[in-house]
């Protein structure tokens, strides 16, 4: 079980973290949602102690994370966000050399070596060197290096950046299958459908700040029975937008702009009548049902994209 | 801190192209410099050197010179025009040129200065002094003889004015035989009051060899460390450094297990560029094999240290780079890498002790040229050794302040 207590974190005059309260139950998947500069890495370098919090506690199966990060270091598996890993080594050899770092050695190390080879689906490529893998083969060895030890917890910072479907593919069974053995995983990623698919506990950060947490249902409820309405916009339209004042609850988007809530009417109406008004260029109407995206969106003001 | 260093090893000696050329470059560097100070004239290099001559006299005298000096064998001497000579000297052709001016035999004959010029390019001051030592005797005989002569028959004269004109011409002439005779010149050669004898025996590694290999040596050691050492920035940039600090690891065994790979690599670059002087040049590494042993890994030690001190006080690779090749080109300058340490300024002499370079250089030259017993060698050892820890201290205190920003 992790718990996290009034966590803060600043950089100069930016404020990572601000008092954060979050708590992962054990055999949870977690999901930690967020756009870009949200504070997620930061979370998760605290958690894996490379980080000291300026305020604020985490303890982690009972034990204090501030005043003993050597025996937590033991119960945690962190995927880096980057790839840190050996390029000019073979998969096995960066294996090897992470586990020697956790104390193993002999049959055991080769044995589980080879598992995690198998579970990643990289055995027959095993003696060839980083350099020559793909991107979504360096981030199974990347996730390979953090489950050496077997540990309970683990934290994955965006770990499907820039890869391939397949791949990405790869890495959610092979998640999966922790999960159901019974691992704490806490997630970290801007892309929806991850948590969607993947999580069952979820907190929306950003800012530094939790805006909301709970199971999917849950906050899938915040938005029940409401609706979406995008009105499309020309070019031209949209560039006038960006400087024009508009309604609290109206949004402009890429495309166009957004109104969400119970009564569709109401809501094409009030868009029409913002259009005509300015003279903006309508070119389409799009109408759904709320979803997560829309809870991430109302409570971040920002849209979900690569 | 061993699987690290392992690591690291494996990693070097996977990069087939750079290993070549850091162990390739020392070699060609060391066959180079061993050349080039060799041609320099080491002390038992015999070249002869070059010198014109422009004869403005045009007397028996002045011809006698030329063909004296002509006649010598250090030097190769060259007539002809002042003009042209001069010409010759200011573009760097020749060192110098000896004008014999006109009415060199009357004032010879009449004990006047100032007949004889050299006019020569300060540069070459080295030249100028084996030049100098070269044509001073020859000259002095063909000059200084006739003047010592009169002078004597002068003295002759003053003494005894009312002698008779007949003995007195016999006197005369006696003198001019016995001068001519080339007694004098003996006299002269064996009155020489400064006896050489080289202290250090003539079959000896040449000076030229040993300041080549110790020089070069420590100079590439340095660039190669320094290579090494920005490999901990390197991990730093591609998270791994992040991944190492994670583990359960102590984050000082990180910084010990690049000292070790690094110093690993230092010992073996040593070997080799030690391994090709014997080889190619026959330096004889059975003089004092545990004194070059302890100096060359104290040597390997200091330099290893110090990359590691750089890669603790950088921020980035591009640091590292450019404070790295600074610090080496400085220390290598005034350490006696790039300019052998007898021929620079006394104060510059005393600056070299701040090197790494200098303690080096100086330990082989102990080995190898004065063949000091190891007892005697023993405080550069130390202080080598010294360098090497008082880096790695301050390397550590780095390194612990910089670990926050590392993430
Ligand atoms: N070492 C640091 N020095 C200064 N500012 C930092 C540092 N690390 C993070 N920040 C800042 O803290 C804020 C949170 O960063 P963080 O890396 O935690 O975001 P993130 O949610 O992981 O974003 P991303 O999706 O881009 O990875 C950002 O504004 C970032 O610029
Ligand atoms: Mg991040």
């Amino acid at each position: 079980m992790i718990k996290i207590r009034n966590l803060s974190k600043q950089f100069g005059d930016v404020n990572a973290l601000k008092k954060m309260n979050l708590s992962v139950q054990p055999g949870e998947f977690f999901g930690l949602l967020g756009p870009n500069g949200a504070g997620k890495t930061t979370t998760v370098n605290i958690l894996s102690t490379l980080l000291k919090p300026d305020e604020g506690s985490v303890t982690i199966n009972g034990l204090d994370l501030l005043s003993d990060p050597r025996g937590a270091k033991r119960l945690l598996g962190v995927v880096p966000q980057e790839l840190a890993l050996y390029d000019q080594l073979s998969a096995a050899d960066n294996l090897h050399f992470w586990a020697e770092l956790y104390g193993m050695k002999g049959v055991k190390l080769k044995t589980r070596i080879r598992q995690l080879l198998e579970l990643m689906g990289l055995a027959d490529r095993q003696n060839d060197r980083l350099a020559t893998f793909s991107g979504g083969m360096k981030r199974r060895v990347n996730l390979a290096v953090a489950l050496l030890h077997d540990p309970d917890i683990l934290f994955l910072d965006e770990p499907t950046v820039g890869i391939d479907v397949q791949s990405r593919h790869r890495i959610y069974e092979i998640l999966g299958e922790l999960h159901r053995e019974g691992k704490t995983i806490v997630y970290t990623t801007h892309y929806l459908e991850e948590v969607e698919r993947l999580c069952e506990k979820i907190a929306i950060i950003d800012h530094g700040e939790i805006k909301a947490e709970g199971t999917l249902e849950s906050l899938r409820q915040l938005v029940q029975g409401e609706s979406e309405v995008l009105v499309v916009l020309d070019d031209s339209s949209i560039q006038t937008a960006t400087v024009e004042p508009l309604p609290a609850d109206v949004r402009l988007m890429d495309e166009g702009l957004l109104a969400t809530g119970d009564d569709v009417n109401d809501l094409v109406q009030k868009l029409v009548t913002i259009c005509s008004a300015r003279n903006w260029k309508i070119r389409d109407i799009e109408l759904k049902t709320a979803s997560l995206e829309t809870v991430f969106l109302q409570l971040t003001g920002k849209e979900l994209r690569d | 801190m061993i699987a690290i260093a392992l690591k690291d090893l494996k990693i070097i000696l996977g990069d087939r192209k750079a290993l070549l050329l850091s162990f390739l470059l020392p070699i060609f560097l060391v066959g180079l410099f061993a050349f080039v100070y060799g041609s320099m004239g080491g002390p038992r290099e015999e070249h002869p050197v070059k010198l014109l001559i422009t004869d403005q006299d045009q007397t028996d005298l002045s011809a006698g010179i030329v063909a004296r000096l002509d006649s010598l064998k250090s030097i190769r001497l060259t007539s002809m025009t002042l003009e042209e000579a001069r010409q010759k000297v200011t573009r760097g052709d020749y060192p110098a040129v000896l004008v014999l001016h006109k009415g060199l035999a009357d004032s010879i004959s009449a004990n006047r200065p100032g007949v004889l010029e050299m006019q020569y390019d300060p540069a070459r001051e080295l030249e100028m002094g084996l030049l100098q030592q070269a044509i001073l005797l020859p000259l002095f005989e063909l000059i200084g003889r006739p003047a010592l002569q009169e002078m004597i028959f002068e003295e002759v004269q003053g003494d005894y004015p009312r002698l008779d004109p007949g003995l007195m011409k016999q006197i005369k002439n006696n003198i001019e035989k016995n001068f001519r005779s080339g007694k004098v010149s003996q006299v002269l050669e064996n009155r020489n009051p400064i006896i050489m004898t080289p202290l250090i025996p003539v079959e000896r590694a040449s000076w030229a060899l040993i300041q080549a290999v110790a020089g070069t040596a420590v100079m590439m050691l340095l660039f190669s460390v320094a290579g090494l050492g920005a490999g901990l920035l390197a991990e730093r940039e591609t998270g791994t450094l992040k991944r190492l600090l994670i583990t359960p690891l102590h984050p000082m065994h990180i910084l010990y297990g690049k000292l070790l790979s690094t110093l690993v690599v230092s010992v073996l670059q040593l070997v080799v560029v030690f391994i090709f002087a014997w080889l190619v040049f026959g330096l004889d590494l059975s003089l004092n094999p545990p004194a070059l042993l302890l100096v060359a890994f104290t040597t390997a030690f200091a330099c290893a240290s110090f990359g590691i001190f750089l890669a603790a006080v950088s921020t980035s690779r591009k640091q590292v780079e450019m404070l790295s090749t600074l610090i080496i080109l400085i220390m290598s300058a005034i350490g006696g890498s790039m300019i052998p340490l007898p021929i620079m300024p006394a104060i510059m002499q005393k600056l070299a002790a701040v090197s790494v370079n200098y303690w080096s250089i100086q330990g082989f030259f102990d080995i190898f040229w004065r063949e000091l017993p190891l007892w005697e060698i023993l405080p550069r050892i130390a202080i080598l050794f010294g360098i090497g820890v008082l880096l790695i201290t301050l390397a550590r205190v780095f390194f612990k302040r910089n670990l926050a920003s590392l993430v």
